[in-house]
């Protein structure tokens, strides 16, 4: 335990530069909003589009971060590899350091944002707009952990092709292996066999905030919000937990049997 | 100690090893010597358990080498690459937090006799001072088997001769192999006991270095010479 917190330790160092190219990036995009907000006079609306993209934006976070991190180690895999550690604690320590990174500007991000929404979207239900952040919150970051797990099979398989072909053909031929297999998992989730086995442990999320609907009536525009009943399924979370710890376990059998120095 | 039976190691097409049969013992500096791609690296990294054997079996004090042989194998690579943003003393202390057979108190010690700071940053060394922290790092382990390839490559010809020689004062030679590839050989001939010829991926030779001078008057470059030509 002690060796794997020395190396989560060397993980935080050795992927601050990445935590901190994305903090800058985010912290553009909602420059970005606040300066349009100001020019056009929509300063809450501008913040919180601004806002709502930073927030989608932390899907990627864990791919962005553990592409610079992995790739660091790439050029010193004979350092990486060279101990009595499982490639699993391995993995565990980027992805562990990724998600932290990920939280600390996921939580800031949602602070402004349900302060932003609250002045743009002031004529919502307020209860409907605490379940839209909280359930985009909630499939963000599965889907961020779900998007990391991709990227860590894929760059084992990626790793493994590099060892026989340059990077290139390696880089086309796991781009195609990408979209076969999100293809035959796109497939997999339309059997309603497994559809039958994941639809369970409903969660009634109350009314959620999904758009606008305007009519024109007698001279005026009528706006409306759109709110509409959503239930969530636990058993889709838990499916996707089980893909993600398929794919993790799997790079780690890739990386330990096929990868080489 | 260290055994390799029938192992071949393919890139593609290429043979990097082929049908390798080794035996090693224990409390020996051993020597492992060949012209630029005659498969001494690859060798090491497959003792490492870095690379996979296409055939054959390695093992190291018995048990069949995976990279999990970490635990009792010291690697030192001919790469010059590590964590930059570390300085000397966080990179012993990582090695140290990483290995449980890592001993503070000797890899100071070398340190000390290397002239190195521990407070230099990592990316202010110089490549020779990088050298001699990889061979601290490796040379600090007390572990049964420690591999060095190519360790002296980026040191000053001017100190070299004596880190050489005080490296012996670092390893224990009763319990510890040592197996070092170099094309130093002159330099590294006076502290080696056996020393091992290969090309083009097969061992054309393996003998005690004493043998071969008081029995051959030869000296491992000329012997190496020799076989070579």
């Amino acid at each position: 335990m002690n060796a794997w917190l020395f190396l989560t330790k060397k993980e935080f160092r050795l992927g601050l530069p990445s935590f901190l190219m994305v903090l800058i990036f985010f912290s553009g995009i909602i420059a970005g909003g606040v300066f349009a907000g100001n020019q056009f006079g929509f300063e809450d609306e501008f913040m919180s589009i601004a806002l709502a993209i930073v927030l989608g934006l932390h899907t990627l976070f864990l791919v962005v971060y553990l592409y610079y991190s992995l790739n660091a180690e790439r050029r010193r895999l004979h350092l990486w590899l060279h101990t009595p550690m499982s490639i699993a604690g391995l993995l565990a320590s980027k992805l562990f350091t990724g998600v932290v990174y990920m939280l600390s500007t996921f939580i800031i991000s949602i602070i402004l944002a349900i302060q932003s929404f609250k002045n743009t979207f002031s004529f919502v239900h307020q209860e409907s707009l605490f379940n839209s952040i909280g359930s985009t919150s909630v499939i963000v970051l599965i889907a961020a952990l779900f998007m990391g797990s991709v990227f860590l099979l894929f760059w084992s398989v990626y790793l493994t092709f590099s060892q026989k072909w340059n990077d290139f053909i390696s880089f086309l031929l796991t781009v195609v292996l990408i979209f076969v297999s999100v293809w035959a998992y796109a497939g997999l989730l339309d059997i309603p066999f497994l559809q039958a086995l994941t639809n369970w442990g409903a969660i009634h999320a109350g009314d959620i905030f999904i758009g606008f609907e305007m009519s024109y009536i007698e001279d005026s525009f009528d706006i409306q919000t759109m709110e509409e009943a959503t239930v969530f399924y636990i058993g889709h979370f838990v499916r996707d937990i089980f893909f993600a710890v398929i794919m993790f376990i799997a790079a780690c059998w890739i990386i330990e049997r096929k990868v080489e120095v | 100690m260290i055994s390799l039976k029938d192992v071949t190691k393919r890139y593609g097409s290429k043979r990097a090893l082929d049908q390798v049969n080794l035996e090693l013992t224990s409390g020996k500096l051993i020597g492992l010597v060949g012209e630029n791609g005659s498969g001494k690296s690859t060798t090491l990294k497959l003792i490492a358990g870095l690379n996979h054997p296409t055939n054959g079996e390695i093992k190291v004090s018995g048990n069949k080498v995976d990279r999990r042989i970490a635990q009792s194998v010291s690697y030192l690579s001919e790469l010059d690459e590590y964590y930059r943003f570390f300085n000397v003393r966080q990179s012993i202390a990582f090695y140290a937090s990483q290995f449980k057979d890592f001993d503070q108190e000797k890899a100071y010690e070398i340190l000390k006799f290397m002239k190195l700071n521990p407070n230099d940053k990592l990316k202010h060394l110089s490549k020779g001072n990088r050298g001699r922290l990889k061979i601290v790092l490796s040379l600090s382990r007390n572990v049964p088997v420690i591999l060095m390839d190519e360790p002296f490559s980026g040191l000053d010809p001017m100190v070299r001769n004596s880190i050489v020689k005080g490296l012996i004062s670092f390893i224990d030679l009763e319990k510890q192999l040592v197996l070092i590839t170099t094309h130093e050989i002159r330099e590294v001939e006076n502290i080696l006991d056996e020393v091992i010829a290969i090309k083009d991926g097969s061992i054309i030779g393996h003998h005690n270095v004493e043998q071969l001078r008081e029995e051959k008057h030869t000296s491992i470059v000329d012997w190496m010479t020799d076989i070579y030509e």
